[in-house]
C-alpha cells in the first residue's frame, strides 16, 4: 500500500521530528488532511513566521523575535547576576517562578562528545567574554544533574573560576514533599553534597 | 520472599507455561534441550531486568513469534507484587512514496519494544525490576568466575551490589555513560592529532567524571568484598576440612606502557595484553575496607593523567572499574591457574554460599535460589554443605535431567515438575517414584 506522493512527503517530513515514529507521522499527516484549508494555512504560515522571526539574542542566546531580547533589554533586571542554562526551555521554566531577577545566558546544549558537541559548539566563548565586560558578580549554573550536565558544569567552572567571579550551581536534592527513606542513592548523595549550613 | 506463580508466553521454546511454585524446593526434571534453563532464565530476567545469556532481546522471543511475555507473582515483605516483562517486534514496515520512488519507511532494525511493569505500572526502563525479586543462581557456567575473563567477576560483584542496593544502578549507568562519552572524545582528539588547551580542559572534565563515579563503584565493590570474604573463607574451610584458605585481591589494572607523547601514535600496538596490575599485594579484608572513596578518586585521576597518551593512542578508557579484576587465591596461590578442577568448583560453591549468607544477613529476607544442573554434579559432601546453607523454607528451584545423584533430603517435600518440549507440568505422582 503506497501513499500518494504529496501525502508520503508530508509523512516523511513529520517523521523527522524528534520522538515521532512512522505511526505518529501518519497520524499527524492524516490530521492535517482533515483540517480546514484556513487552519492548514495558519499552520504553514506559523512555521514560516517562527522560522523567519525567531533568532538567538546576540547577548544571551535566548530565542526571541527582537534583538536584544525582552530580558536583556529590560532595565529593571539585575545585571550583576547571571544564570546559565542549557537551553531556552530551561530559561522559560525559571522565568515562570518569577524568583530570578538577573540576566541569563543560554548555552544552546551540553557538552556531549557522543553527539559531536564539544565546548566550541556551545555559546561558551560568548559567556566568558560577557562575564568580565558586564561586571557580573555571580554566575549561577542552572544545569541538570546528568552526566553531560555535570561535565558541562565542571568545564565551565574550570574556566569561570580564574575570572574571579563567584560561581554557584543550583542545588539538587529531595523533591518537595518526598520522603528521605525512599530516596535513591544518587539523589541522597546529591542532597548531601548540596547541603548548607542553617 | 517467594515466587507464587509464573506465566510465560512465547519465551524461547516455552510457548505457554503457567507454573505454581511450591514454597520450598521445586525440582524441574527433563531431558536435555527441553526448556529447563530457559525457565530459570525467565526468572532471572524478571529479577534483574536482563538475561545473562541472551545477546539481544530478539533472542528471547520464540522463533517465528512476534512477541513474548513473562510475568510472575512475588510474595515478599512488601506484600504481593506482579513483575512483568514483555517484548514486541514492531510491524515489519510501512511504505511511503518519495520522489516517485517507493521508499520503505523502515521500522525494521529498530529495536524490539520492551514493556516492563511492576504491579501494572509501566516502568521507564527494565531497571525498574531491580531489587524486587532477589535470586541467587548457581549454574555450571559459574566456573567462569574463576576460569573466565575479568568481566565475569566484575559482573558477579556488580550484580550482587544491585541485589543489595538497587538504586546503585544509577551510579553504574552514569559511569557507563561517562566511559562512552570519554571514549568518543579520545577517538575524536586522536583523529585530530594535536591537543589544544581547550581539548585538555575537556579531557580533564571527563577524567573528573570517571574518577567520581569510578571511585564510588570501586569503594562499593571493596566494601562488599570485605563483607563477603570471611563468609566465603568459612565455607571453603568447611569444604576442605580446614585445609584450604581462600583469599582474594582486587586488582586495579592499568596499561603497562606509558608512552610519553603523541608522536608515537603511529607505532603499532605490540599486543593487546600490555596490562599489568597496579596493585598486586593481597588485600586483606580490613585493608580493602580502609580505602576511602576520595583516595580512590585521587588515585584514578593521577593514573588517568599518567596514561593520557596511551589512552589517546588506543582511543579507549583504560583505567577504571570497568577494567579491574578480582583474583582468588587458595593458600596464597592464584586459584585460576593452580587450583584443581575440584578445588575450583569448591571455590565457586563457597562464593555462592557466601553470597547467599550475605544477602540473607543484609536484607533480612530469604532470596530465591536457582540451581541449574549443578546439584547432580556435586558430590555428597558438597551437597550436604549446600543443604546446610539452604534453609528448608528458602524457595529453591532445581533443574536436572535425573534425580538419581540427589541426596534424598532434596526430594523430601519437594514439588516436582516435568519439562518436555517446552511444556512444564506439575508431576502429581509421589516424588519418591523418581528414585
Ligand atoms: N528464541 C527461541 N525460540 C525457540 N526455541 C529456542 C529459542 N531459544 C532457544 N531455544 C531452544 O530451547 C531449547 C531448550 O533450551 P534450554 O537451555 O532451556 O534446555 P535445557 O532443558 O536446560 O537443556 P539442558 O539439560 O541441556 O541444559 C534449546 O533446544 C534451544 O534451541
Ligand atoms: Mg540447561
Ligand atoms: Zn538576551
Amino acid at each position: 500500500m503506497y501513499f500518494t506522493r504529496p501525502l508520503g512527503k508530508l509523512i516523511e517530513e513529520f517523521q523527522k521530528f524528534p520522538g515521532v515514529g512512522p505511526k505518529s507521522a501518519q497520524r499527524m499527516a492524516f490530521y492535517v488532511l482533515d483540517m480546514s484549508p484556513e487552519a492548514a494555512s495558519v499552520l504553514a504560515a506559523s512555521i514560516i513566521d517562527a522560522k523567519e522571526k525567531v533568532r538567538h539574542c546576540s547577548h544571551c542566546f535566548h530565542l526571541s523575535a527582537q534583538d536584544p531580547c525582552e530580558i536583556c533589554s529590560d532595565e529593571k533586571r539585575d545585571k550583576t547576576l547571571m544564570c546559565v542554562v542549557a537551553d531556552a526551555r530551561d530559561l522559560v521554566a525559571l522565568e515562570r517562578t518569577r524568583e530570578f531577577k538577573g540576566l541569563y545566558h543560554v548555552l544552546c546544549g551540553l557538552i556531549s562528545p557522543l553527539d559531536g558537541r564539544g565546548p566550541d559548539k556551545l555559546s561558551i566563548r560568548e559567556l566568558l567574554s560577557r562575564v568580565p565586560v558586564e561586571s557580573v558578580r555571580e554566575v549561577i549554573l542552572a544545569i541538570n544533574p546528568t552526566v553531560e550536565g555535570d561535565a558541562t558544569v565542571l568545564y565551565l567552572s574550570q574556566l569561570l573560576k580564574p575570572l574571579g567571579t563567584k560561581v554557584s550551581r543550583i542545588a539538587f536534592g529531595l523533591p518537595v514533599g518526598s520522603d528521605l527513606e525512599y530516596a535513591d542513592d544518587m539523589t541522597l548523595t546529591r542532597a548531601l553534597e548540596g547541603r548548607r549550613e542553617i | 520472599m517467594r515466587i507464587k506463580k509464573i506465566h510465560l508466553g512465547q519465551f524461547r521454546n516455552l510457548s505457554s507455561a503457567s507454573v505454581e511454585l511450591g514454597h520450598g524446593r521445586n525440582i524441574l526434571i527433563g531431558q536435555n534441550a527441553q526448556g529447563k534453563s530457559n525457565f530459570l532464565e525467565a526468572i532471572e530476567l524478571l529479577a534483574t531486568g536482563k538475561s545473562s545469556r541472551a545477546d539481544s532481546d530478539f533472542d528471547l522471543i520464540a522463533w517465528g513469534a512476534k512477541e513474548m511475555h513473562a510475568e510472575l507473582v512475588l510474595e515478599g515483605g512488601r506484600g504481593e507484587e506482579i513483575l512483568s516483562f514483555a517484548l514486541r517486534q514492531p510491524a515489519a514496515s510501512c511504505v511511503a512514496e518519495k520522489g516517485g520512488q517507493k521508499t520503505q519507511l523502515s521500522c525494521r532494525g529498530s529495536r524490539v519494544e520492551r514493556t516492563v511493569k511492576v504491579n501494572e505500572l509501566t516502568q521507564p526502563s527494565a531497571a525498574g525490576l531491580i531489587g524486587r525479586l532477589i535470586v541467587v543462581s548457581f549454574k555450571s557456567q559459574d566456573l567462569n568466575l574463576l576460569r573466565g575473563g575479568p568481566k565475569f567477576r566484575r559482573d558477579w560483584i556488580d550484580s550482587l551490589i544491585l541485589k543489595l542496593r538497587p538504586s546503585f544502578q544509577e551510579v553504574f549507568s552514569s559511569y557507563q555513560k561517562t566511559i562512552a562519552q570519554r571514549n568518543k572524545l579520545l577517538k575524536t582528539l586522536f583523529e585530530k592529532g594535536k591537543l589544544t588547551v581547550s581539548d585538555q580542559d575537556q579531557l580533564l572534565v571527563w577524567d573528573k567524571q570517571l574518577a567520581r563515579f569510578g571511585s564510588r563503584i570501586i569503594k562499593t565493590r571493596l566494601t562488599l568484598l570485605s563483607d563477603l570474604l570471611p563468609l566465603a573463607q568459612d565455607q571453603q574451610e568447611k569444604l576442605s576440612s580446614q585445609r584450604e584458605h581462600l583469599s582474594l585481591r582486587y586488582v586495579f589494572r592499568a596499561p603497562a606502557e606509558r608512552s610519553a607523547s603523541l608522536e608515537q601514535v603511529e607505532e603499532p600496538d605490540a599486543d593487546g595484553s600490555t596490562e599489568s596490575p597496579l596493585s598486586t599485594g593481597p588485600l586483606c579484608a580490613e585493608k580493602l575496607a580502609a580505602m576511602e572513596e576520595l583516595d580512590l578518586a585521587r588515585t584514578l585521576l593521577k593514573e588517568l593523567k599518567d596514561h593520557r597518551f596511551e589512552e589517546l593512542r588506543r582511543r579507549q578508557s583504560l583505567i577504571g572499574p570497568h577494567r579491574d579484576d578480582i583474583v582468588f587465591c587458595l593458600n596464597e596461590t592464584d586459584a585460576a591457574s593452580f587450583a584443581s578442577q575440584g578445588q575450583q568448583r569448591s571455590i565457586v560453591l563457597s562464593l555462592k554460599l557466601a553470597e547467599l549468607n550475605c544477602i540473607q544477613e543484609k536484607l533480612n529476607d530469604l532470596p530465591v535460589l536457582l540451581l541449574d544442573d549443578v546439584l547432580a554434579e556435586l558430590d555428597t559432601a558438597r551437597q550436604a554443605q549446600l543443604l546446610l546453607a539452604v534453609e528448608a523454607n528458602m524457595q529453591t528451584i532445581i533443574t536436572t535431567t535425573h534425580v538419581s545423584g540427589f541426596d534424598p533430603i532434596w526430594l523430601k517435600d519437594a514439588r516436582i515438575f516435568t519439562v518436555c518440549q517446552g511444556n512444564i507440568n506439575a508431576d502429581k505422582s509421589a516424588p519418591a517414584s523418581h528414585l
